[in-house]
């Protein structure tokens, strides 16, 4: 049975206190359950002699007042574990969520935005509702058939013997729910899931099936398949159901038992009215918490499932936080190399997030961390101190990054897109409010081995290759989205000492850093906190300016509401264009100098893609632009291209290099994209 | 950003619920909102079609349930009553066991029946609702099928049909566990009242009262009071739900932004308010049950002075030479304990009820449908392209003469218009293009021009409002179901339902054989990647499509159409989310296997467009180029300087 209760529960903080709490309720409740069937029991005895109904008023109230008080103790119980149960996941929600938005969407990637709502909000409510209901039946369960059984003893020992003869069985019985019948039950839910998931499908696909003429058809088939899963369940259910039935057996077979041994020996005048009756009134009490046990099981399964899973992806999330795997030690050059030494042989165990123990094996010259981000505070002021701002002059030079995660690891960080329409759609199953996205770029699926690479102060870098080469890996190498697993980074600023980090994943970093994706989420809210996300204290005249820098300026024309209009999810939806330029405008309104682009236009039709280039180049001016596309057309705006070929940088140079080169790997990649064309 | 997120339920019901507006419980304000919730009900249950007429079906099952149930309650009360008596009566001290035979065997029956009793009303109480699931599954189906395109645009904006299913298995809930139980209880309140009344009129028309307070106004009134903050706290919880979805799709600018912390408290705001509903509704609800439970206890002792002054007042005697004193008195303790099982019955109306409360959306969803409206949906503002159910404005019998289309045929598009209302602007101003058998037409336009909305009425789903698009001199509009036969389209986003490939491939010819299936996956080239699979063609698709990467699942779309074998293929920018090497590669296969039917591409790009017979491009719901891709680039500046742009030939605009 205790695998019925997870241990998890007891780590929680005060869960201790709140257990000795539902123990001492149990306690008073059957302590309360003895006292009220004996006044009860003692005033129908007297009744039966004789006794007059004022006579009996003393111990009817008594009866009156046990019953109540047993009520309030009930009260007070449910009130206790709702409050600790609420109290506690209200944190595991806070905690989860802010490790969720520290890690960013990469790590979210890694679990898919569905399965992260999900385990958010519902995951934790029934945790909560697990923890509220479990918490006094255990109590019970370890308590009242205890001192039940005692008071049994004490009033008739045979009554007593027959309920522990029972209990063996009813134990033995409540084993066999939870190995046997359990497997039983979760194929019935799993049947059910089935049938549902088939009509919900038919549904969705139903533009499909009338494009084929098959609607009408269809319908018949999902009313013959509702019927088929109605008597397949309704047939598990009947072996199902025999649980309870069997539990229903025992507490009933215990009573009857009970109540024809007392008529007996009554008859033989060895055991006088009160107690037998104080005996049955006890007997059905005994059992009521075995079967409240009992009848909750599948809400506690779930319950625990969601539990565990809560706590790993905390786990895992807090590890990937930015700096979690950097914050302590990171200081200049020389002394980084003095740590690197000791850090290359330190096994990151811990706390220390999986991109660094998976990665172990290769030397990883990480830093010695202070065991994640709470010792951070100190690494942060430590000789390091913050990373300088961008600027002229700066330089970022990437030495034999290797991240291969993402092309080797499907819970790879880097493998964002692709992942997460997997799990969208198992959001739109589980609970039918998921997104409906349309699938994203899957290049993410190629990681990058010992690519070396220089960015300089306000340069435009392109990215290019094929898919799968590795070029939205890089770019989240560059974002601080993961951590590469091999190589190192060095960053120099004009009058402060170069610094070689292991990571760019460090809160110093991301506030430098604007990404826009192939589609930026726009958030649900007016269009003026959308342009000032990065910086809320933006003012009127610099969120103006950046929408009319981005020509979104028609735009906000057109809305009834202007700047103020809502946007996004439940409100007015964006194109992929409109949205585009909002992330643009953001980068803008916070001044971030570092600009990261992944494949911003390739999705969008050709006359949209010209026009919103012709607005992007300008903001990609007097900033570090790193864009990686495969559309060609961004070649020739860039300072320096680099060519990555199945995860390696295969060529890099000038625009001009590229194209005298007609042999070299830019030459290759244009014919491959050209190539459709030009057969 | 902070109370920006307010305003946005999920199923806008109207009603006197204002989402997240702060609940300072105040009395005034408490009873008017159980004044709304009653009113609510009480239009609900006066409209109803969706939970009332089934109770009407298959009544011999719902009846056999109900009483079984009935039964079930009746035999724990009798169990306990049996005993009681069994005691009592032993207490006399008969002289043989054979003058308690009754008793004895009785308790051993009500002792052994109950559960079976109980076991077979739950089998029973499963199947009649199960049953009802699968007429209400296909009444929502059919609902969902009449208007198939209307409902599948409406997917866009939230999953609705998800959502309807859903509502479905809530009433499921209503019926399991707030109607039955009901209904149970009550018949065991009128057998109480009925064994009461046998002995004394007077105390079973007390008990009638009291007991009728307990179970019918308690509920009810729990249903006013907490009913309505149960649905309040669903709003707050539907509302939390949206905003951390959003917070979690932007997660990367919440970690760009180092603002994780103001989201974080933000949310935790949320989500004490709905927290703050719940505890009252649980406070209440304990409270309530506390008193409710109390109160059953005073009657316990009510029954116990009633049967006491009925039944007792005389000594056992003891007497040896009486066989058997069997007096009054004996059923005193049968009395009072066969009235506690009862109590497990009634206590939990209340909640039930309240429960049942809570699925009044739902209930009104469904309902809505019968109506016509999706107003519950809340429509959503759009750009324009994608159309809200029954949105056509235009009528068009769908009497076409069957085979009066070709095999062969010529797509004509006559001056056609279009606007998704009357008062709404035009998608679509006067286009003409005729498509011969054969060719292969590349529509191209920027998103809202009016693409999609131009495939939709050549295939006749939408009927324009002036013009005529005609298939061999038949209105497509007048094709019905017959469409299916004349036109294969390839839509954005490839739906693979959760079953096997064969069977994906099937919807397409339900009489395809296998070997047929194999020929379509050859012609797409997807022979080796099905090969590879664990079970080959019956490998089951997860649902969603996702075992497939985007290009595969456009490729099994393309062997569907291959099966189907109907002359038009429509295509509908089937490329949007490939990369370019996928979608090259997608464009020969395509070529290919479609050489000899005619073909209307929709694309966003010029990728391929060259290999195309002719290329049109639609600008604000007006042909604005048209011609072969020799001639445009030829003839054409603009379609030049598309051309070497996309081609990465021109540096920017």
């Amino acid at each position: 049975m205790g695998s019925m209760f997870s241990k998890e529960i007891l780590a929680l903080p005060g869960a201790r206190r709140v257990l000795a709490a539902m123990l001492a309720c149990s306690l008073a409740d059957a302590v309360g359950a003895v006292a009220q069937a004996w006044a009860l029991a003692g005033a129908l005895a007297s009744l039966w002699e004789g006794a007059t109904l004022v006579s009996q008023a003393p111990a009817l109230l008594a009866f009156l007042a046990a019953f109540a008080a047993r009520q309030l103790v009930g009260c007070l119980r449910s009130r206790v574990a709702g409050r600790f149960a609420e109290d506690r996941c209200a944190r595991m929600r806070s905690d989860l969520l802010g490790d969720v938005l520290e890690a960013g969407g990469g790590a979210v990637g890694a679990f898919g935005t569905g399965t992260v709502v999900t385990t958010l909000l519902e995951g934790v409510e029934q945790v909560r509702s697990y923890i509220a209901l479990m918490l006094p039946k255990v109590a019970d369960l370890a308590v009242v058939p205890l001192v039940i059984v005692v008071a049994l003893f004490l009033v008739d020992w045979v009554s007593g013997l027959i309920a522990l003869c029972v209990l063996p069985f009813t134990i033995w019985y409540m084993t066999l729910i939870g190995s046997q019948a359990k497997a039983r039950a979760e194929r019935q839910h799993a049947e059910y899931d089935a049938l549902s998931s088939h009509f919900v499908d038919s549904l969705r696909g139903i533009d499909t099936l009338a494009l084929f003429g098959q609607a009408h058809q269809q319908g018949e088939r999902v009313y013959a398949v509702s019927e088929r899963f109605r008597k397949a369940t309704v047939a598990t259910l009947r072996m199902a159901t025999v649980s309870s039935l069997v539990l229903d057996l025992f507490a009933t077979f215990g009573l009857a038992a009970v109540a024809i041994m007392l008529g007996f020996r009554l008859m033989g005048g060895t055991i006088a009215l009160a107690p037998a009756l104080t005996a049955l009134i006890l007997v059905p009490e005994y059992f009521a918490p075995v079967r409240r046990f009992a009848s909750d099981f599948h809400a506690s399964l779930d319950g625990k499932t969601a539990l565990a899973r809560i706590i790993e992806m905390g786990a895992e999330l807090h590890g990937r936080r930015p700096g979690a795997d950097v914050e302590g030690g990171e200081a200049g050059v020389a002394a980084e190399s003095l740590a690197n030494a000791a850090g290359a042989r330190r096994s990151s165990a811990g706390t220390a997030p999986l991109s660094v123990a998976s990665g172990a094996g290769t030397t990883v010259p990480d830093v010695p961390t202070a065991d994640g981000a709470r010792g951070g505070e100190a690494g942060r002021t430590g000789a390091g101190g913050r990373l300088p701002a961008w600027g002229d002059g700066c330089r970022l030079e990437l030495r034999g990054v290797t991240y291969l995660h993402g092309g080797e690891r499907e819970a790879g960080g880097a493998d964002r897109r692709g992942r997460d329409d997997d799990l969208t759609s198992e959001v739109e199953r589980g609970d039918g409010r998921g997104r409906d996205d349309d699938q994203g770029s899957r290049d993410r699926s190629g990681g990058v081995h010992d690519v070396s690479l220089e960015l300089r102060g306000n340069q435009v870098v392109a990215l290019v290759g094929q898919s799968g080469a590795g070029k939205s890996t890089l770019l989240d190498v560059l974002a601080g989205f993961v951590s590469p697993e091999a190589g190192s980074i060095e960053l120099r600023a004009p009058g402060v000492p170069a610094r070689r980090i292991p990571t760019l994943r460090r809160p110093d970093w991301l506030s430098q850093v604007a990404y826009i994706p192939q589609d930026p989420h726009v958030f649900s809210a007016s269009l003026r906190d959308n342009v000032r996300f990065y910086r809320p204290d933006a003012t009127d005249a610099q969120v103006r300016d950046a929408v009319a820098a981005v020509g979104l300026d028609e735009l906000v024309a057109e809305l009834p509401d202007g700047l103020d209009s809502r946007v996004g999810e439940g409100a007015r939806r964006l194109s992929g264009g409109q949205a585009q330029r909002i992330a643009l405008a953001r980068a803008i309104v916070a001044d971030r100098r570092v600009l990261l682009l992944d494949e911003p236009t390739a999705h969008l039709d050709i006359e949209t893609e010209l026009e919103l280039k012709r607005h992007m180049l300008p903001t990609m001016r007097g900033r570090l632009t790193v864009i990686a596309t495969h559309r060609l057309h961004w070649v020739g705006d860039a300072d320096v291209v680099a060519v990555l070929e199945a995860g390696r940088v295969a060529q890099v140079g000038s625009p001009e290099e590229l194209a005298r080169d007609r042999d070299g790997a830019y030459a290759r990649l244009a014919r491959a994209l050209g190539g459709g064309d030009a057969r | 950003m902070r109370d920006a997120k307010r305003t946005r339920g999920k199923a806008g019901v109207e009603g006197p619920v204002a989402g997240g507006a702060s609940d300072e419980g105040g009395t005034s304000e408490a009873n008017g909102a159980a004044r709304a919730q009653a009113r609510r009900l009480r239009g609900l249950w006066s409209r109803d079609t969706w939970v009332r007429p089934y109770l009407g079906r298959y009544r011999r099952m719902l009846a056999c349930a109900l009483v079984l149930g009935a039964l079930a309650l009746a035999f724990s009360a009798a169990l306990m009553f049996s005993s009681g008596y069994l005691i009592s009566a032993a207490a006399e001290r008969p002289y043989s066991v054979f003058e308690l035979f009754v008793p004895l065997g009785l308790v051993q029956l009500f002792g052994v029946g109950r559960p079976f009793l109980h076991y077979f009303e739950r089998l029973a109480s499963h199947d009649w609702v199960l049953r009802m699931t699968s007429d209400m599954r296909l009444r929502l189906y059919r609902h969902v099928e009449g208007d198939a395109f209307g409902w599948s645009a409406l997917r866009r904006t939230g999953d609705v049909l998800g959502l309807l299913s859903e509502d479905i298995a809530h009433i499921q809930n209503l019926y399991l566990r707030t109607i039955f139980p009901t209904v149970i209880a009550w018949a065991g309140w009128v057998l109480l009242v009925a064994a009461l009344g046998r002995l004394s009129v007077a105390y079973a028309l007390a008990m009638l009262v009291a007991v009728g307070v307990l179970v019918v106004l308690v509920p009810l009134v729990s249903v006013l009071v907490n009913g309505a903050r149960q649905v309040r706290a669903k709003h707050l919880d539907d509302e939390l739900y949206a905003e951390v979805t959003d917070d979690v799709l932007g997660a990367t600018d919440w970690a760009l932004a180092r603002r994780a912390g103001d989201c974080v408290a933000r949310v935790d705001r949320q989500a004490r308010l709905a927290r703050e509903q719940r505890d009252r509704v649980a406070a209440f609800s304990r409270r309530r049950d506390a008193v409710v439970t109390t109160a059953f206890g005073a009657l316990a002792v009510l029954v116990c002075a009633w049967a006491a002054g009925e039944l007792g007042g005389t000594a056992p005697a003891f007497d040896p030479d009486v066989a058997f004193n069997a007096r009054p008195a004996d059923w005193i303790a049968a009395y009072v304990l066969g009235f506690f099982p009862l109590v497990d019955a009634f206590v939990p109306l209340s909640d039930a009820a309240v429960e049942a409360g809570a699925h009044a959306d739902s209930i009104e969803r469904l309902n809505a449908l019968d109506e016509g409206r999706a107003a519950p949906f809340g429509k959503v503002e759009q750009d324009g392209s994608a159309g809200a159910p029954a949105a056509a404005t235009g009528t068009c019998a769908t009497t076409a003469p069957a085979g009066a289309v070709g095999t062969r045929p010529t797509l004509a598009i006559e001056g056609v218009r279009f606007a998704y209302a009357a008062d709404e602007r035009e998608v679509l101003r006067g286009v003409s293009l005729t498509v011969h058998p054969g060719e292969h037409l590349a529509l191209l336009g920027a998103s809202g021009s009016g693409k999609s909305t131009l495939l939709s009425l050549v295939r006749g789903d939408l009927v324009p409002t002036a013009g005529r698009v005609r298939l061999d001199g038949v209105d497509t509009c007048e094709l019905g179901p017959a469409a299916s036969r004349c036109f294969g389209v390839v839509q954005q986003r490839t739906y693979l339902f959760h079953a096997s490939l064969l069977e994906n491939l099937r919807i397409a010819d339900t009489g395809a054989d296998e070997a047929r299936a194999w020929d379509a996956l050859e012609r797409v080239r997807m022979r080796e990647v099905v090969e590879a699979l664990p079970e080959g063609i019956h490998t089951m698709v997860d649902e969603g499509g996702m075992r497939f990467s985007g290009g595969e699942r456009h490729r099994i779309a393309l062997a569907r159409v291959l099966l189907q074998d109907a002359p038009v293929v429509l295509l509908d920018e089937p490329f949007a989310s490939l990369d370019p090497r996928t979608e090259s590669e997608l464009v020969d296969t395509l070529l290919d296997a479609l050489a000899d039917r005619t073909l209307v591409l929709v694309t966003h790009h010029l990728l391929g467009v060259s290999r195309m017979d002719r290329v049109a491009f639609l600008e604000a719901g007006e042909l604005s180029m048209c011609g072969t891709p020799a001639e445009l680039a030829a003839g054409s500046e603009r379609y030049r300087r598309l051309l070497a742009f996309d081609r990465g030939e021109a540096p920017g605009a």
